[in-house]
């Protein structure tokens, strides 16, 4: 179990972590939600160790991680990918899921050759492998982002916004593609956005996140006739009460 | 595949080397320019194992350089023997480069002029008359006594060799990709398991080590030196050029670097000894303007070939 325990972030006079007090199981999937600025993914930011929280706990199976450098974390089986994705634009696709399995603590040459495999296939990127990632289209980039963070065999994983600016039909493949990832790789899902369509298609636990800190926790039915949360959402007009 | 592709490049190469060093002096019988242009090779190689594969570009490398050919010198007057005093050049700039290694946290132009003033001190601690008893300050060190030039070329290309080796390493190793992968993104790195501050700072002693064994060569070939002959910017200038020139991050860019311009260097030095700096400044100049990545794009462009 990953657990944080009251943490703050600030930056200057902006508190973008209010005492944040979260679990993630072992396994599933769970959504968290929040309007832009809700403080999401500088949560993801200090659970993976990118940036130092102010105050507060982080604890793994009942381990302090939050003194590990990120590194060390992700050996831990904690891992992420970016909102604007980050892949290593000057090696190709197979070099960067590549890495990500290599650094991550396994030493075994030939599961890390077979995970780099099975990571490209699950993402079908085995047909660019070759390519450089400094050349690759915004979705390719989000997938080899996503395949550096899957190759590690994470205990836990954080999508952060995969979903943004995708049509219609595109968040319904890419919620089956999560929920395809969860299931073969059986690892902790823990999926980041403000996208509600795809929030709803993964049929998952969400959490809402709103000015530093979870307000809600519940099913995505709840969520959505929550009258708190429709305000926040969509401004007061739009709620029953 | 790629790895045997590989693999012949760099047996091709070495074999090149081999027989270039061997062969050169007999077609051109100047001792002096074939033993600096392997010193240099090691300089920009070296170089080239911080710039070319984490990005960092020090200014005052020289001050490796110049250490290496200190901690040599005072081996030598100390008589501690040539094999020993050799080591004591590489040892020496290593030490610098442990005790420099604080400033990998400083980056871009701050790290440059960081390494620029400590050059600066390193330079003043050794030239300094007080400390004449160990460095023989202002008045200069001298190495004759081991004098041999053969012997000098040979360990000289020895050491060439075993860099030429090291940064093919470096090149295939997943340890290679892991600083490319620093160089690119360091935080994406250190995310993904990498430990990004080891791994600079074992490429940054490993780069300090080497130019250290190319100071320690100058110093054994020259057999007297003053400070100024070897704490100067020039060199730092040199392996910087050199490198980009022949395309930084490869193991070939830098040998070809270094061969060409060097050799233009030195014949301009020959023919013109008066113009040299200046005609050999705008030169630089109009590579760097025109050729910023260096021979590498060139021949990826027009060879289809990604250099090694
Ligand atoms: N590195 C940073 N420096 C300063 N302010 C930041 C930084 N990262 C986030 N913030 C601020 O913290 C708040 C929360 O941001 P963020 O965690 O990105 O929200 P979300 O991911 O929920 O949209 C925002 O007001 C944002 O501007
Ligand atoms: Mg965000």
């Amino acid at each position: 179990m990953l657990v944080t325990k009251g943490i703050w972030k600030n930056f200057g006079k902006l508190s973008a972590l209010k005492d944040v007090n979260i679990e993630f199981k072992e396994k599933g999937i769970i959504a968290i939600i929040g309007p832009n600025g809700a403080g999401k993914t500088t949560l993801v930011n200090v659970i993976t160790g990118a940036l130092r929280e102010d105050s507060g706990k982080i604890n793994l199976d009942g381990k302090e991680i939050n003194r590990l450098p990120p590194h060390a974390r992700i050996r831990m089986g904690i891992s992420r990918t970016f909102q604007i994705p980050r892949p290593f634009s000057n090696l190709t696709v197979l070099e960067n899921i590549r890495i990500g399995s290599l650094f991550s603590g396994n030493s075994n040459k030939r599961e890390i050759e077979e995970d780099t495999e099975r990571i490209m296939k699950l993402l079908g990127i085995k047909s660019i492998e070759g390519k450089q990632a400094g050349k690759l289209n915004t979705e390719e980039r989000r997938l080899v982002d996503l395949g550096r963070a899957l190759a590690s065999r994470p205990k836990y994983i954080f999508i952060d916004e995969m979903g943004a600016g995708l049509a219609e039909g595109e968040v319904i493949s890419l919620s089956k593609l999560i929920k395809k990832i969860q299931i073969e790789e059986e690892m902790s899902l823990i999926y980041v956005g403000h996208v509600m369509k795809l929030v709803k298609e993964l049929e998952s636990p969400v959490a809402v996140f709103s000015e530093g800190s979870p307000i809600f926790q519940g099913s995505f039915e709840e969520v959505i006739s929550n009258d708190e949360i429709i305000k926040l959402y969509l401004g007061d007009r739009y709620a029953k009460n | 595949m790629k790895f045997n592709r590989n693999l012949k490049s760099f047996l091709i190469l070495l074999a090149v080397l081999i027989v270039f060093y061997a062969a050169g002096p007999q077609f051109y019988s100047n001792g002096a320019f074939f033993e600096t242009l392997a010193v240099f090779m090691i300089l920009s190689l070296s170089f080239n194992l911080i710039y070319g594969f984490t990005g960092y570009l020090p200014f005052g490398y020289a001050a490796f350089f110049a250490i290496g050919a200190y901690g040599f010198g005072i081996g030598i007057i100390r008589n501690f023997g040539l094999v020993q005093s050799i080591l004591m050049g590489g040892l020496f700039s290593l030490a610098l480069g442990l005790i420099f290694s604080p400033m990998l946290k400083l980056r871009g132009a701050y790290f440059a002029i960081a390494n620029l003033a400590a050059f600066e001190g390193v330079y003043y601690i050794i030239s300094n008359q007080s400390l004449a008893s160990i460095t023989r300050g202002p008045y200069g060190i001298s190495t004759s006594s081991v004098y041999n030039f053969q012997q000098t070329y040979w360990v000289s290309i020895g050491v060439l060799i075993f860099v030429v080796i090291l940064t093919y390493l470096f090149r295939i190793s997943n340890f290679g990709l892991a600083l490319k992968a620093i160089r690119d993104d360091p935080l994406v790195a250190s995310l993904s398991g990498i430990n990004v501050g080891l791994y600079r700072s074992i490429a940054w002693l490993t780069s300090a080590l080497f130019a250290g064994f190319s100071g320690a060569m100058f110093g054994w070939f020259l057999s007297f030196f003053y400070p100024e002959s070897v704490f100067s910017i020039n060199y730092s200038l040199f392996a910087i050029v050199f490198t980009i020139f022949g395309g930084a991050g490869t193991l070939i860019g830098p040998i070809l670097g270094t061969g060409f311009l060097y050799t233009i260097y030195y014949s301009v030095g020959l023919f013109y000894p008066l113009y040299f700096t200046l005609i050999f400044g705008v030169l630089v100049i109009l590579l760097i303007l025109f050729l910023p990545e260096g021979l590498k794009k060139i021949i990826s462009k027009y060879l289809k070939w990604e250099m090694l």
